[in-house]
Formats: C-alpha cells, sequence, structure tokens
C-alpha cells in the first residue's frame, strides 16, 4: 500500500468516530416530536465525553470538547460556557482516573457514567440555578439521569464499533494528558 | 500521525476559566452573544431540519395508526359539532358587521392586522433548564423579534432570537418567560409565570379575585408584545392553592408553529 492510500485509510478511520460524534451531537438537539421530548433530555454528548475520555482521550482534545460545549449551548439558548464547563470537567476527571477505568469490565464503566452523569447534571442544574437565581424543579434532572444511565450501554456499544475503526495509536498519543 | 483537534497548546484548566469567563458574561449580559448564538443555528439548521424530519414522518404515522379506533368516535362527535359551528358562523358573521358599523360610528383604533408564517420545529435542545424550540425560518423571511408564535390550538410563546435563516421561540414554560393574560369570564386581568413545569402559574392576581377552575384565559394584549385575544389555557388549583394554567397547546407532539407578525403598511415598510 502506497504511503498515500495508507494516509486516506488513516483520515477515515478516523472519521468514523468523529462521524458517530457529530450524529450525536444532532441528536441531541434535534426534535423528535414525541411524548416526554420536551421533559427528557438524553446527554449523548456526556456519554460520547465519557467513553472517549477513557479509551481515546487524544480523539477529543479539550479545545474540541470546549467548541462543542459552545455549539450546544448556543443551539440550546443556554448561557454560553454552562456546558463547555461541564464537559471539560467531565473530561479532565475521566482522564485522570483512566489509569483505573481502562480495563475494568463494563459494568464498572456503567457505574462510573452514572457517578458522572448524576454529578455534571446537578452541576449544571446548580450552576443554572445560581446564574438565574431560581431553581428549576430537579425532577426533570431525574429523569434525564435516569433515561442517560439506561442508554448507555446502546451508545457505549455504538461508540465501542467506531472504537474499533481506529487505527491503532503511537505510543507518544496512549498517554494520558 | 497526529489526531486532529489535539490543542496541546490549549490546557483543559485554560479552557475551563475561558467558560467560567463566558458564563459570568453570560450571566450579567445575556444578549451579548445573541449574534454568534443565532449565526451557530443558521449553520446547524439545514442538518436539523433534514434530522428532524423523518422523526417527525415516523411520529405522524404512529399517530394515525394508534389514533384509528378513536377515529370514527372523532368522526360522529366532529359532525355533531360541525352542525352547531355552522350556526355560529352565521351569528359570527352577523357580530362581525355589527362590530364593523359600530366601530366606524365610535371612530374606534381598529387593532393591526396579523398575517402568519408557519415553520416546522427543528430543534429544542435545552429541554431540561430552558424551553426553547428553533425553527427555520428568520429576518429572510420576515420574522421579527418579539413575534408571538402558536399551535394549531393557543399561544406557546414568542421569539426571541433572530437570525437569517433560523429563530428561538422562548417557550411559555420557560422560567424567564411572563405573559400578560386575563380571564375570558370575568376579565380578571393577571400575569402568566413560566416555572420550567408543564404548568406555569399565575401571579399578581388580587387577592380577593374570585376564580373559578376551568376558566379560559386569553392574552389580555397588555405591553404590546401579544395581540389581545390568543387562547391560552385553562385555570387549575393545586392542593397548595397555587393557581395554575394547563396549556391547550401540548408541546411535545408540536410540529408546525404559526409566528404571528404585525402587518406594517407598504408605506412604513419602504421607511424601514
Amino acid at each position: 500500500m502506497s504511503a498515500m492510500s495508507e494516509q486516506l485509510d488513516m483520515f477515515l478511520r478516523i472519521c468514523v468516530p468523529y462521524g458517530v460524534m457529530f450524529i450525536l451531537f444532532i441528536f441531541n438537539m434535534v426534535f423528535f416530536s414525541t411524548p416526554l421530548s420536551t421533559t427528557i433530555e438524553i446527554p449523548f454528548v456526556v456519554m460520547v465525553i465519557y467513553y472517549w475520555s477513557i479509551y481515546r482521550p487524544t480523539l477529543i482534545s479539550p479545545l474540541l470538547v470546549f467548541i462543542v460545549g459552545i455549539c450546544l449551548d448556543s443551539l440550546s439558548g443556554f448561557p454560553l460556557g454552562l456546558s463547555s464547563f461541564v464537559f471539560l470537567v467531565i473530561r479532565k476527571t475521566v482522564s485522570d482516573q483512566r489509569l483505573f477505568l481502562t480495563g475494568q469490565p463494563f459494568m464498572v464503566i456503567w457505574l462510573g457514567f452514572g457517578v458522572v452523569s448524576a454529578l455534571s447534571a446537578l452541576i449544571q442544574w446548580m450552576l443554572f440555578g445560581l446564574m438565574h437565581m431560581h431553581w428549576t424543579p430537579i425532577q426533570p434532572v431525574n429523569f434525564t439521569i435516569i433515561a442517560g444511565i439506561l442508554l448507555f450501554p446502546v451508545i457505549a456499544l455504538l461508540l465501542n464499533l467506531s472504537h474499533r475503526a481506529l487505527p491503532l495509536l503511537p505510543d507518544q498519543y496512549s498517554a494520558v494528558k | 500521525m497526529p489526531f486532529p483537534w489535539d490543542g496541546a497548546s490549549l490546557s483543559s484548566s485554560a479552557l475551563i476559566f475561558l467558560s467560567i469567563l463566558l458564563m459570568g458574561l453570560s450571566a450579567f449580559k445575556p444578549h451579548m452573544f445573541d449574534s454568534a448564538r443565532t449565526g451557530v443555528a443558521d449553520s446547524f439548521s439545514p442538518i436539523l431540519f433534514w434530522v428532524s424530519l423523518p422523526f417527525q414522518h415516523v411520529a405522524i404515522f404512529f399517530h394515525d395508526v394508534t389514533g384509528l379506533a378513536q377515529l370514527q368516535a372523532d368522526n360522529v362527535r366532529l359532525e355533531q359539532e360541525n352542525i352547531k359551528l355552522r350556526e355560529w358562523y352565521q351569528t359570527a358573521l352577523l357580530l362581525d358587521s355589527e362590530n364593523k358599523s359600530l366601530r366606524q360610528l365610535l371612530n374606534l383604533k381598529v387593532d393591526p392586522q396579523y398575517k402568519h408564517i408557519s415553520a416546522r420545529v427543528i430543534a429544542d435542545a435545552g429541554n431540561t433548564y430552558v424551553k426553547s424550540l428553533v425553527v427555520p425560518v428568520g429576518i429572510k423571511d420576515g420574522v421579527m423579534k418579539g413575534a408571538a408564535v402558536l399551535s394549531g390550538d393557543g399561544l406557546i410563546g414568542r421569539i426571541v432570537e433572530v437570525g437569517e435563516d433560523t429563530s428561538r421561540i422562548l417557550l411559555v414554560t420557560d422560567i424567564n418567560s411572563r405573559v400578560p393574560v386575563v380571564v375570558e369570564d370575568t376579565g380578571q386581568h393577571a400575569i402568566m409565570a413560566g416555572e420550567n413545569t408543564s404548568t406555569p402559574i399565575l401571579i399578581h392576581l388580587p387577592q380577593d379575585s374570585e376564580i373559578v377552575q376551568e376558566s379560559r384565559l386569553i392574552t389580555s394584549g397588555y405591553g404590546g408584545m401579544y395581540p389581545h385575544g390568543l387562547p391560552v389555557g385553562k385555570i387549575v388549583t393545586d392542593s397548595d392553592d397555587v393557581m395554575g394554567v394547563v396549556l391547550f397547546s401540548d408541546f411535545d407532539t408540536i410540529q408546525i408553529v404559526r409566528i404571528l407578525q404585525k402587518e406594517i403598511p407598504q408605506t412604513q415598510r419602504k421607511d424601514n
């Protein structure tokens, strides 16, 4: 295989997880016209950031996470910076625990996601309340956490499939950031 | 080959600090980033439109299939309603002509005429905290900030951000929403305040107000933001005696919305 086709192959492989990420990002915003669609928000982006922070942190650099958060805030009408802050905290915290989490059985990863999604939702809820000086009902936040935990195995499977498409990482990129 | 978006020069801590800074600015100057927001929404609107389309078709399909049993009963009820409405239509025509002639006699300044723009809902990202929807119509289509938005059943909100191709609707259920309303039967004025739940509450009601449960609420037109007479919902009282409003519109299944626009006279339009 020539150098050019190798590079093209690598590029296309890298495109797979980014494509999956983009689709999940769009799913986070699109209007589904279904019962409870305006009450429950499934945290697809949190799932993506959590998964890649464990298995390939170099794939989601802090800058990319920041941009995703800003785009989500802009589209959702959130105070600008709120989602980026939460996403960056998730990325940093999970990346720091990466050595422990890598190689753990899926149940532990799932449990970890439950903790991360609950904490991130609560941080978001508290910051939003502080910024507006008005505490919104906590019940929809609980529904969001539960919906995220229940759907995580499905999304993790999808992310795992896109993970397999990735080329092997050179040593310098596998180091924890 | 290094991965794209490595961003090694920008550490997490620096970006976290930048996010906090942006949050602070957003809190103190909420409209500071409006143009940036609408720019992002404009860029994503074609993708959101096409992605939302199949889901909306599936929703319509399921609604149709599950509603087949209900159709026959509805048909009988609607036929009976239609007969009654025909009678009311004749009465309405009579009253309308009487109204016109009385207005002429009184030299009354009539309310401005409204036209409407229909649009499909394409996004509703911030549903836990921010109750808003995004529609793929903007300045190019004549949408203006502050315009009232209705579904087929009643008022749902107003336009708060307008981009070239997209607009954001702040729903009446959002905590930042305040709608001047009037009880149709008694003429009692109040403000309907969003609580981020499906049932907004009524505030600024006089202590001695006697309001009957299930009374219809319409917009009062006070403040000039919403035109007078738009259907809003019905009054309900919870166990703590807090007056809430059950809205006529079902926000979960809205697909098409109507944006009301004041008709600007041709000469005024040229001046603008």
